[in-house]
């Protein structure tokens, strides 16, 4: 992390608010580590399945992957190449990082929002899981939370890079 | 501009975009997203963006990326990565360039455990780059060596790469981790002799070190047991068909984290920075796999792929044509994008022609996945010559000088593996 970023309280709260996301991300993993290596013990030792373990594990899954997302914005874990742009002036420099933080803050945004209409008509149908007839409702929940948090902190990072590029 | 043409100009678009620094997954989301409205319509294109995202990460089989990737992670941050380095030098260390002979086969030997090139790389080279510069290595050698050995955690079980060849191509994943196997093996062999032919050229780039007692060896043996347990469980369990991959990966992250508590190595600081570590790669990880996710939709509604399929059939190219077309292209992609961008960017308009030609989908994810180490390693976007730029601070022109008979070593590879496909395939075949 950049030292002059870190000194922003605006990127400190929405740093803290990415991590807290990403740990319970990687809790609802662990949860769905656990409940497999249950299933797998209880099979192979007592000869039953534990019920549920393939919802419980997409649930675990599904908040891994979207409640880490706005982490990686922030820090700009995503892959992307920069050999090709190093080399530009600052000041385009800066308009170039600006312009691509803006792109993926639009398409997070659209995610989001369309992702809101699938989720709704999943709530309104009363879609559930297979196995334990978790409401699907709550797999879209860390999609929805995590895409429009991912929005914002890929704009943050984008206007955090703009600011460092900028002289002086 | 319509049809195939529409979708050639996608691809460029994505190039475009990636070269502005906008990241891959967002680029193929992006022009995937734009393209596809233009063709079926920007109601249609609600639809796939919204079942786009949910789709690519909630099919139970996609635990194994994040569990793999826990996996690695945690017996990076633990110490089993310098008790393999310490047991490879310990054995062979004492030979003219011996250390890095060590640094790939404690590379190979770490991608036993961890799925990731850049993890193997960054993990290995932080305990080996200081011993060999401590011995005097030149910085040419040392480095690339590093950066080869690397390559080694994809293709030696269990690899993200596999995973995600699999899952795309509805291939399986247990075979594709068993294919790797001897080319991986293979692989180490070659990186050796690429390590004896140049200190055999020139002895000053890697002087011998010290000799290692036997009593030395066995001592650095039994500091290993970890890694023999881990990779035996996880890869024996799916062999024997106690479990899937998909719980093979829950085993694996389950065991790393364990043997970490066990062994006293598992702070809550490695805990939390692990698990950050996880979040961070799986994230970038889904996210290609969303961007790339929307893209197909839209290269399938070009239908480029059949044309593509067409005109190489028109063009009356033979197998070993379109093999050495597609052994180019990905070569030359390996040095503009990442390797996991490059398989998802592609795979939905090359493995339909692969198919087409009746190439073994085995065999093929194993080709695909050499030519993808390739890419890890040629400058001026091998990822882990940036891994090593920020692990030692070693120039990016002193890395691509000494990298160059480690990708001879992988020509060799991949000439061996197409001239000898049963490489790849006699393994899962008797599964």
């Amino acid at each position: 992390m950049n030292l002059e970023l870190d000194s922003d309280p605006i990127f400190r709260i929405a740093d803290r608010a990415a991590r807290w996301l990403a740990y319970t991300g990687m809790a609802l993993l662990c949860g769905a580590m656990l409940v497999q290596i249950a299933d797998i013990a209880t099979r192979r030792t007592l000869g039953f399945s534990i019920l549920g373990t393939i919802d419980l594990t997409q649930l675990g899954v599904m908040g891994c992957v979207f409640l880490s997302m706005p982490l990686a914005f922030l820090r700009g874990t995503h892959v992307g190449v920069e050999f090709l742009t190093d080399l530009l002036p600052a000041p385009l420099l800066g308009a170039v990082k600006l312009a691509a933080g803006l792109i993926a803050a639009a398409f997070m945004l659209a995610l989001a929002w369309y992702g809101l209409l699938q989720a709704q008509i999943a709530l309104a149908q009363g879609d559930k899981s297979v196995t334990l007839g978790i409401p699907m409702i709550l797999y879209w929940a860390p999609l929805l939370l995590g895409t429009l948090a991912s929005a914002a902190t890929a704009l943050i990072a984008a206007l955090g890079a703009l600011r460092r590029t900028e002289p002086g | 501009m319509q049809g195939p043409l529409l979708g050639v100009a996608g691809f460029g678009a994505v190039l475009l975009l990636i070269a502005l620094r906008v990241p891959v997954g967002i680029a193929m989301g992006t022009v995937g997203a734009l393209g596809y409205g233009l063709t079926y319509g920007w109601s249609s294109l609600a639809f796939v963006l919204g079942r786009a995202p949910f789709d690519s990460a909630f099919p139970v089989s996609l635990s194994v990326v994040p569990l793999f990737v826990m996996m690695g992670v945690f017996a990076g941050r633990t110490g089993l990565s310098q008790s393999l380095y310490n047991l490879v030098a310990a054995f062979i260390g004492h030979l003219r360039g011996g250390l890095a002979l060590a640094t790939i086969g404690a590379s190979a030997l770490f991608g036993a455990v961890c799925g990731s090139s850049i993890a193997t790389a960054a993990t290995i080279g932080r305990i080996a780059l200081p011993e060999m510069r401590r011995h005097h290595y030149d910085d040419r050698l040392a480095a690339a060596s590093v950066a080869a050995g690397g390559t080694l955690g994809v293709m030696i079980p269990p690899s993200i790469m596999f995973v995600i060849y699999g899952l795309m191509t509805e291939n399986p994943i247990g075979k594709l981790f068993v294919a790797g196997i001897l080319p991986g093996l293979l692989g180490v062999g070659l990186y050796m002799g690429a390590v004896r032919w140049v200190t055999w050229r020139h002895a000053g780039m890697g002087p011998a070190a010290e000799r290692h007692s036997w009593r030395e060896r066995l001592r650095g043996l039994r500091e290993v047991w970890q890694v023999v347990l881990l990779f035996g469980v996880v890869l024996g369990g799916m062999y024997l068909g106690w479990f899937s991959p998909t719980e093979a990966a829950a085993v694996g992250a389950f065991g790393a984290l364990l043997l970490a508590a066990l062994g006293g190595a598992l702070s809550r600081d490695v805990l939390a920075k692990g698990l950050l570590e996880t979040a961070g790669t799986s994230a970038m990880i889904f996210m290609i796999l969303i961007g790339a996710s929307v893209f197909n939709f839209f290269v399938d509604a070009t239908g480029l792929t059949q044309s593509m399929i067409q005109f190489v059939r028109e063009l009356g190219w033979g197998r070993l044509e379109v093999l050495a077309a597609m052994c180019a292209l990905y070569i030359l992609l390996g040095c503009l994008m990442d390797s996991l961008s490059m398989i998802l960017l592609t795979l939905g308009a090359v493995y339909p022609l692969v198919k087409s030609f009746g190439f073994d989908s085995i065999w093929f994810g194993v080709l695909l996945v050499t030519l993808s180490e390739i890419g890890m390693i040629t400058p001026p976007v091998g990822m882990n010559l940036f891994v090593l730029r920020s692990v030692a601070d070693i120039r990016l022109e002193t890395i691509a000088k000494g990298i160059l008979p480690f990708i001879a070593a992988d020509v060799v590879r991949i000439a061996l593996i197409i001239a000898f496909p049963l490489l790849a395939t006699w393994l899962p075949g008797r599964m």
